[in-house]
């Protein structure tokens, strides 16, 4: 078990098998993601019943928590990435971090702009000052900061350094979104699942969510592996087996 | 699972487009949902377009760079 999780681990840290790996699996994912979310969204919008309290805005949980999660999941393979990047220097670390931080970023300000959508007619307002919602908005900034730094500092191995510190360090932020909804129970709704535990949603409404979350998720696993694909080519273009898959690719 | 929560939820097509009257909110978010993955899905195939752009130019000013070396050594 440890061994074949160390090969996996030291596979994963060569670009050339992550490089082709990835392309075999890319397509599926991609069409996968593209069926999930067809399926969840129109059972969502059409087939599952009205929120007895909500009416139909409701609806919108079906991108606010997909988002919310991708946001959340994006920002930890962040500070994961960074702790591979500052202790064993692993540039594919760099690539995934560099790949994930605009993904999730995007989807942070998707979760963000839903939610307010979705507070006016439930809450009355767009936005108020509440624990969730300030703690997303530091997510946000958070992967601001991070893309700034991977960006605005010219030598890779400086900014691959500068930016794991900020993800790591910002990764505190994670558990405050989680338990913020505990901890301040102010405007925003607790979780309506949780991996234990009772549901408090009715199946007809939860099963859609699901199928969305497994569809915008592997979406999200896509949008990586096609980022991450571009910044191992950028960096791996002098080597012998780039020039033969492009080569290859141009003849295609 | 009973009969009626496998049928549809709304009656007619305006029912649908109506949202029960929560149309701009719940709308509006799907909008802005397909806004951020078209961006997501755009910008990474640009960035690859990018990059491959990049490398061609790269190779051919290498090359170049070569040839001129090797005329110099003749």
């Amino acid at each position: 078990m440890w061994e074949s999780l160390k090969r996996l681990y030291h596979r994963l840290g060569s670009p050339k098998w992550f490089f082709q790996i990835s392309g075999r699996w890319l397509p599926y994912v991609l069409v996968l993601a593209t069926a999930l979310i067809g399926i969840g969204l129109i059972w969502g919008l059409m087939f599952a019943p009205e929120e007895r309290l909500q009416g139909n805005s409701y609806r919108i949980m079906y991108i606010h928590v997909p988002a919310a999660i991708i946001a959340q999941s994006g920002y930890l393979i962040l500070a994961i990435a960074g702790v591979v990047s500052l202790v064993w220097r692993m540039k594919m670390a760099d690539w995934v971090a560099r790949a994930v931080a605009p993904i999730g970023a995007s989807f942070c300000l998707l979760a963000f702009v839903t939610g307010a959508v979705w507070g006016k007619p439930t809450w009355g307002v767009w936005f108020v000052l509440d624990a969730r919602i300030i703690s997303v908005m530091v997510l946000f900034f958070l992967y601001l900061g991070v893309i700034s730094l991977q960006t605005v500092i010219d030598n890779p191995r400086q900014a691959a350094n500068a930016s794991a510190v900020l993800a790591i360090v910002g990764v505190v932020n994670i558990p405050i979104i989680k338990y913020s909804v505990e901890w301040w129970n102010t405007v925003h709704q607790p979780a309506s699942i949780s991996l234990a535990g009772k549901l408090s949603i009715a199946p007809t409404m939860f099963m859609p969510l699901v199928i969305s979350i497994l569809g915008f998720y592997l979406l999200f696993v896509g949008l990586i592996l096609m980022r991450t694909r571009n910044h191992i080519l950028e960096s791996e273009y002098k080597t012998r087996w780039v020039a033969d898959w492009l080569s290859q690719e141009g003849r295609a | 699972m009973d009969i009626e929560t496998l049928g549809m939820h709304f009656s007619s097509f305006g029912e649908f487009l109506a949202m029960g009257g929560h149309a701009p909110y719940v709308w509006s978010s799907y909008a802005f949902m397909l806004v951020i993955v078209l961006w997501n899905v755009i910008s990474a195939l640009g960035q690859g377009r990018k990059v491959k752009q990049q490398i061609s130019k790269r190779l051919a000013m290498q090359s170049h760079a070569n040839e001129s070396a090797m005329e110099k050594s003749l």
